[in-house]
């Protein structure tokens, strides 16, 4: 069975739309670690469709890179939430914001 | 003559001043601690060394064929065609005003020794008065306008640092600053004029100065009438730095105030030497001022007014050393009458004899006060003939010189000065000196006859010391026999000397006369104890009043510039320039204000307006495309 273009595009949008709402509403910032994986994911998905649908490897190979990169942004993020709740014992967005001006 | 031996000592003349200037200066930064007695002989010593130089260079140049030397040792700045050199000339007039510095330096230094023994601040006394040695050696060898400047400002720093050396008294403070500020207006007309001069003939070297000057400006002989042309210009700027330095008028003020300082520094700077080189620029400059005929009627009209506003007000003081500071204000006044005169050698040669007797005058004046528990007030002297002698003799051949009386060295100046007004014909000047020349004979022998006769107020507590004595004695040789006119001098400036008339002899008699007379006359008024008494009649008391005042110059520029600029500046307390910063300032921190709220530091905030700003882009490119 052939998935059509537009169902790829909305599941993209959809699953894009899921981590960015997750973003905004979430206090844990490990929670919006979570969501932006999501995203990131949503891209990756889109990639391999165009790909398909331009009969092009060249989404494909790109997808290998996002996922190389969420991969350390996953190990990076990690560590900085660590340290963070080492420091503030806290992982909540709205109390971290020593950094307003 | 050798040149390199010559090129030595004329570099060892100003280095040795300056070397132990530095020596006594840097030594407590590295927390040496001089003994006194080191500090006397490096202090002394360096200027007696120096002293002994220019005595070598005087045998040195009566020797050789030569009448003048120069030499350069070295580039100081070259820029294009701007190019100045740290280079020395020598001529009969730098050598008589080295020898001045350094002989009359050298027996002021040795009287410092005893002068200063019990002040605190015996080393930067000395530091001082060394570095005010080495500027003014430079000022007079310099070979080029700029390094003469150097030295002209070193000399201005030197007499600030040393009036305002008693520090703790605030009065002094504001005399040094008076004397600083005042000389820097003439100073400041002096720069241009080297500016000036510069971009007109393209060089700073005196003597290319004067040939280039001839070239550019001939002197029309039948042009009588005064020209106002670029000349004059030049010429009047650097009389206003003249006039600012040797405290003429309209810059006079700050010399009687300037006695704040210790009387050695009195004598000599502010009547020895310093204030003579505004004599010494326009001297050293003759042939510049020879093509303005109105710079010189300047220079001789300054003069004569000068000399009259001071010997008048020398009449009514009763500080000894006011006194001979209007002298000196007075007797600068004959030599810039002298220099207006066209009569150079003679305004050197009164330069040179007033040297001596002023500072024989103010060390005595000196000797008076440290024997008199720093008594200034000469009517709280009196009778001291018997209880001071060798100070009596040193102070009545002082006040004999000044007055001129005849064969003392003074008298030989003077009547050279007033002869060659005579050869002239400026017969008004002539009156004026002449009426000058009474009013000096008597203020000086008032100023004698009321310390050292007359009864006795208060007693010595002491003698001066024997450091004191010397130099007092060797001085007064000087002024009773110091009156030979330096042969160099004469030959230097003969190109501009007319011939000697031969005047009548009433008119040599009458001038012999009319200082005689003065010290008559003063003897009489003396006895019937006019000076100091109460004065009855109102008018005599205005007079009296304004005479004192030094002609109220003080008030007169209180009110026409001190006044208006105070007030100018309350009118302007907040800034008008400031506004536009402050304006500047306002609009920034409103600002800050505004956009301070949008950093908040809530992560939903920055994601939600990412959001926000992306899909509204998106939507925009999508629309649009």
């Amino acid at each position: 069975m052939m998935i059509t273009e537009q169902a790829m595009l909305f599941f993209s949008l959809a699953l894009f739309s899921i981590g960015v709402y997750g973003v905004m509403v979430r206090r844990n910032l490990i929670f919006i670690l979570i969501s932006i994986e999501i995203m990131l994911n949503a891209v990756a998905v889109l990639f391999v469709a165009a790909s398909s649908y331009h009969n092009n490897s060249d989404g494909q190979i790109m997808y290998l890179l996002v996922l190389t990169l969420a991969a350390s942004e996953a190990a990076v993020g990690l560590g900085l939430v660590i340290q963070m709740y080492r420091r503030t014992h806290t992982l909540d967005v709205d109390q971290l914001s020593s950094m307003k001006g | 003559m050798d040149h390199q031996y010559v090129s030595n000592l004329l570099l060892a003349v100003p280095l040795l001043p300056l070397l132990t200037a530095l020596v006594l200066l840097l030594a407590p930064l590295f927390s040496i601690n001089l003994p006194k007695i080191a500090i006397s002989v490096l202090a002394v010593g360096s200027i007696a060394m120096a002293a002994l130089c220019s005595l070598l260079l005087n045998s040195q140049l009566s020797n050789g064929l030569d009448t003048s030397f120069s030499t350069i040792f070295g580039n100081w700045i070259h820029v294009e065609n701007f190019s100045v050199s740290f280079g020395f000339y020598l001529d009969s007039l730098s050598l008589v005003m080295i020898s001045i510095i350094t002989g009359v330096g050298f027996l002021i230094h040795l009287y410092s020794v005893g002068f200063m023994d019990q002040d605190k601040d015996y080393q930067r006394y000395f530091a001082y008065l060394n570095l005010f040695v080495a500027a003014m050696l430079i000022l007079v060898l310099a070979d080029n306008l700029l390094l003469l400047f150097l030295g002209w400002e070193g000399v201005g720093l030197c007499s600030y640092l040393l009036i305002g050396f008693w520090h703790d008294k605030t009065n002094n403070n504001l005399a040094a600053n008076k004397a600083f500020l005042m000389t820097r207006i003439g100073d400041t007309g002096m720069a241009i004029g080297l500016f000036l001069l510069f971009f007109q003939l393209g060089s700073l070297d005196i003597q290319q100065i004067q040939i280039n000057a001839m070239g550019l400006w001939p002197l029309d002989q039948n042009n009588t009438a005064f020209n106002f042309d670029m000349v004059t210009i030049c010429c009047l700027l650097l009389l206003s730095g003249a006039v600012g330095k040797s405290g003429q008028l309209p810059l006079q003020s700050w010399l009687p105030d300037a006695m704040a300082g210790p009387t050695p520094v009195s004598a000599l700077i502010h009547a020895a030497t310093m204030v003579t080189a505004g004599v010494y620029l326009i001297a050293r400059l003759h042939g510049l001022f020879e093509l303005s005929p109105l710079a010189m009627q300047c220079v001789a009209a300054i003069g004569a007014i000068t000399l009259f506003i001071a010997a008048s007000a020398a009449l009514v003081q009763n500080d000894v050393k006011r006194i001979l500071a209007y002298s000196t204000i007075s007797q600068i006044g004959y030599m810039f009458l002298a220099l207006g005169a066209g009569a150079f050698s003679a305004a050197i040669f009164h330069l040179m004899t007033h040297a001596f007797f002023k500072a024989l005058l103010f060390l005595s004046a000196g000797a008076l006060i440290y024997c008199m528990h720093h008594e200034h007030n000469i009517f709280r002297m009196g009778g001291l003939a018997k209880k001071l002698p060798l100070v009596c003799v040193c102070f009545f051949i002082g006040c004999a010189a000044l007055a001129s009386l005849p064969l003392m060295s003074g008298f030989f100046s003077k009547e050279l000065i007033l002869e060659s007004l005579l050869d002239k014909h400026m017969y008004g000047y002539w009156l004026v000196a002449i009426t000058g020349a009474f009013m000096t004979a008597f203020y000086s022998f008032r100023l004698f006859f009321v310390i050292f006769y007359g009864k006795n107020n208060n007693e010595p507590n002491t003698q001066p010391g024997k450091l004191m004595v010397i130099p007092l004695s060797v001085l007064a040789l000087l002024a009773l026999f110091g009156g030979i006119q330096p042969q160099g001098l004469i030959d230097l400036f003969t190109t501009t000397a007319d011939k000697p008339d031969t005047h009548s002899i009433v008119i040599v008699i009458f001038t012999i006369a009319v200082p005689l007379c003065a010290v008559v006359f003063s003897w009489f008024q003396f006895k019937k104890q006019v000076f100091g008494g109460d004065i009855q009649s109102s008018v005599l008391k205005n007079i009296h009043k304004f005479l004192y005042s030094g002609w109220g110059f003080d008030w007169f520029y209180q009110r026409v510039f001190i006044r208006p600029f105070i007030e100018g500046t309350h009118f302007n307390r907040n800034d008008v320039i400031d506004f536009f910063y402050k304006a500047l300032t306002n609009i920034s921190q409103w600002l800050h204000r505004f956009l301070v709220q949008f950093q908040n530091g809530q992560l939903r905030w920055y994601g939600g307006s990412l959001v926000l700003f992306f899909t509204a882009a998106l939507t925009y490119l999508i629309t649009n495309s």
